[in-house]
């Protein structure tokens, strides 16, 4: 039964492994994947310590119906980019594989005095050694572990040597590129010398209702798949998205400088990258859209690399927001920060950082040891390898948000970060949901804890009423009821995240997609759970308040829900969007909404009535014995 | 009339292991379905999805003796004999806690096809 999964308390400096069950209220109030998550992190993590204490967990968490539904789950900890909230939520099959071992969660504190990896099959966790495994890239390492434990079902996650040498931005990645990518919790993995955790599991999960579970499954297999976004997917992948991007104006060029590049970006189209490359699609566990496109590039400079990916977020990270529109290239590096351990959009964006300070004259070559230039490819992939081994200037961009710190003032000016996490590869200034999106969202600048996507692909405004219940203006750049939508898609995308679903299947671009009722219903065809939409609303309330209570330990309140002044005071030079930005006024009317929505206070920090309704505090103190 | 595999439309999604054990087990395990994937990722390769032929004259149970086909053709758990899983040229053949996993064609229906997204599993009426 995925209720009866358990979690391990693993201390990697003792080598102690204590094993919980998890209590059946906290299951019922966190389901699992990152609600579980988020509860351990908010009890375990010790407040404003350095993000490379030992004491700080890195959680592990796969999804409540993860295994049996899909394939999701959930990293978390204390992020190195920020120092605050990190989260990142990753498809493949390791979070199935963990479900199988009987475990949901792996809580990993402490350090090890060597290279160590973690080998879990069925209940028995071992200690492994990882000497000749450190220095190897993602690819070399899970291969390595697979044979020598002679058992290709093993599924790794891994840190490639830009974790190893805690590249405030390194990821954990499993398989050829699927990635726990933001926050940098690769670097947090890299201080405790983990390099690796391989899984193994076989147990059995009894269902409440296997045969009307089957009919449930193929209903929501074809509901997902057979949609128009679905099927786009299943061909070509998010990279669908750049065209949009590009052509209605809110890509980043030359690292926000514009937001269009007309048809010199037609090379990055997803077309292009089809036609010339695509070696067929692929799934994670349990899915039926298969959106994971492989690639093999044919000619050229790079011939012979092969992959999957990019996706879109990496396309337009290494491509235009690096001033750089070659196909070839743009999916070479995203082949390498897959194979370093890179989070290709923070990676991007800190390079178009040390771009821009290049081309002010802020940094100089002297500085660098060669040119920055706008899409030159051997400079971007040289400071990126510089990055990953800490070479030179190199070591400066490792540092992320903290790499003003190492710099004159005048550099610090030219970061644009939100919370401590990087801007990304796509320029919300016009779409206002999205631009609100990035600035609340709790990990910091993110795209994917909202996604508010709904206004972009053009419903009729009455729909988008009934759907979110209040008014919402139907136009992106209007501001009427986008604080509600950011809401609600954050309580659903936490909702997601906790059952173990993929945001693709869900509500995302399309409203008619998996919702609450959904949900609802494969819950109690799976594990007999009899809840309502109401119940999952609460649920979703419940995990964003967590996480706002983390972050508000740690310091962030109002004040840090804003965006880099860029947002606000430069509006959009040309294209389709031109003359677009953000209006402060209109902002903080939009945070007014939206704290109220979430029960919070004007500060930004929940109020003890919200705290109390979700059973917050109350779970912790009834149910959880472990950090006493 | 067998399982037919089209491995160039399987994604690796593993419905089809998911079904068989919902529906031969009443529970999710994948080890205790009749039908694998090989999974091919980093070194990107074809899935490749295992599942019994049906062979007209069973190589597996030849150890057996005369008469064991007719038995065993139609039933999902056999007790076990290493030999009958080596004797399989497939290897199609799958133990789970001492006993062996065969495809029974779920009495002439098979759920895995039903279940497959790409039709990469097909029902063939060719032996």
């Amino acid at each position: 039964m995925p209720l009866t999964r358990k979690t391990a308390f693993i201390d990697l400096s003792t080598r102690q492994v204590e094993v919980q069950e998890v209590p059946s209220g906290l299951r019922r109030d966190y389901l699992g994947g990152r609600g579980l998550n988020m509860y351990y992190l908010k009890h375990l993590t010790p407040r404003g310590a350095d993000p490379f204490d030992a004491r700080n967990p890195l959680i592990f968490g796969a999804g409540l119906l993860t295994g049996v539904l899909g394939g999701r789950s959930n990293v978390s900890g204390r992020s190195p980019e920020s120092g605050y909230l990190g989260d990142s939520n990753v498809g493949g099959y390791f979070g199935a594989e963990l479900a199988g071992t009987g475990y949901s969660h792996l809580v990993i504190t402490g350090k090890s005095d060597r290279p160590v990896y973690l080998y879990i099959e069925n209940e028995k966790i071992s200690f492994m050694d990882a000497a000749h495994l450190w220095g190897r890239n993602t690819a070399e390492t899970q291969t390595m572990i697979s044979d020598e434990l002679g058992d290709d079902r093993v599924k790794t996650m891994c840190i490639g040597p830009a974790g190893e040498n805690k590249v405030r931005f390194a990821c954990i990645i499993t398989g050829p590129k699927n990635a726990a990518g933001r926050t940098g919790l690769g670097a947090l993995m890299g201080s405790k010398q983990l390099k690796a955790v391989a899984v193994r599991g076989n147990r059995p999960f009894s269902i409440e209702d296997p045969t009307g579970y089957i009919d449930l499954l193929r209903a929501t297999s074809q509901k997902t798949a057979g949609s128009k976004w679905g099927k786009a997917l299943g061909l070509y992948g998010t990279p669908i998205l750049f065209k949009n991007a590009n052509t209605r104006g809110w890509t980043s060029y030359r690292y926000h400088q514009r937001t269009t590049v007309g048809e010199l970006g037609e090379p990055l189209h997803a077309e292009n990258l089809y036609s010339k490359m695509s070696k067929g699609s692929v799934s994670c566990f349990g899915c039926p859209i298969h959106c994971r496109h492989r690639f093999e590039i044919k000619e050229g400079k790079f011939k012979g690399t092969r992959g999957e990916g990019p996706e879109y977020a990496s396309i337009a990270s290494l491509g235009p927001t690096l001033g750089n529109l070659n196909l070839e290239s743009v999916v070479y590096l995203s082949e390498l920060c897959n194979q370093y351990g890179i989070d290709t959009i923070s990676g991007g964006n800190y390079l178009g950082y040390a771009f821009t300070l290049f081309e002010k004259g802020i940094i100089s070559r002297e500085d660098v040891g060669y040119a920055l230039q706008w899409g030159d490819h051997d400079a971007i992939e040289r400071l990126m390898t510089d990055t990953v081994y800490r070479r030179n200037f190199g070591n400066v961009v490792a540092e992320g948000s903290f790499a003003p710190a190492r710099l004159s003032p005048e550099a610090g000016k030219h970061m644009m970060t939100i919370k401590n996490v990087s801007i990304e590869m796509t320029d919300e200034r016009a779409a206002k949901a999205f631009g609100f999106g990035l600035a609340v969202a709790t990990r910091g600048t993110c795209h994917m804890r909202s996604r508010p996507s709904t206004d972009v692909v053009q419903y009729p405004r009455e729909l988008l009423n009934n759907f979110y219940g209040a008014d919402v203006g139907e136009d992106f750049k209007d501001y009427r009821g986008k604080a509600r939508m950011v809401w609600w898609h954050e309580l659903f995308n936490a909702v997601m995240d906790s059952v173990g679903i993929c945001r693709f299947a869900g509500v995302f671009s399309s409203i008619n997609a998996l919702g609450y009722l959904d949900i609802c219903e494969l819950l109690k065809k799976t594990v007999g759970f009899d809840l309502t939409d109401k119940d999952l609303y609460a649920l979703g309330e419940r995990i964003y308040t967590t996480e706002r209570l983390f972050i508000n330990g740690e310091g962030i309140s109002r004040k840090d829900d804003t965006l880099p002044d860029l947002y606000y005071d430069a509006p959009v030079p040309d294209g389709p969007t031109q003359g677009e930005h953000i209006d402060r006024e209109k902002f903080e009317e939009m945070l007014d909404d939206y704290y109220q929505l979430h029960g919070w206070d004007s500060n930004g920090v929940p109020t003890p009535a919200t705290v109390n309704r979700l059973r917050i505090d109350e779970s912790f103190q009834e149910e959880y014995r472990h950090a006493g | 009339m067998r399982v037919k595999v089209d491995q160039h439309k399987c994604t690796g999604c593993l419905l089809c292991e998911i079904t068989c054990s919902l529906v031969h087990g009443g529970q999710v395990q994948r080890e205790a379905s009749a039908i694998r994937v090989h999974l091919s990722f980093l070194d990107h390769g074809h899935h490749r999805p295992v599942v019994c032929r049906q062979c007209k004259k069973m190589q597996c149970l030849k150890s057996l003796g005369r008469g064991a086909d007719d038995a065993l053709r139609k039933a999902f758990i056999w007790e076990g004999d290493a030999q009958i899983k080596e004797n399989c040229a497939f290897k199609a053949l799958f133990a789970i806690d001492g006993k062996l996993i065969h495809c029974d064609l779920c009495g002439g229906d098979p759920h895995c096809v039903k279940s497959c997204p790409t039709g990469a599993l097909a029902l063939s009426d060719a032996a």
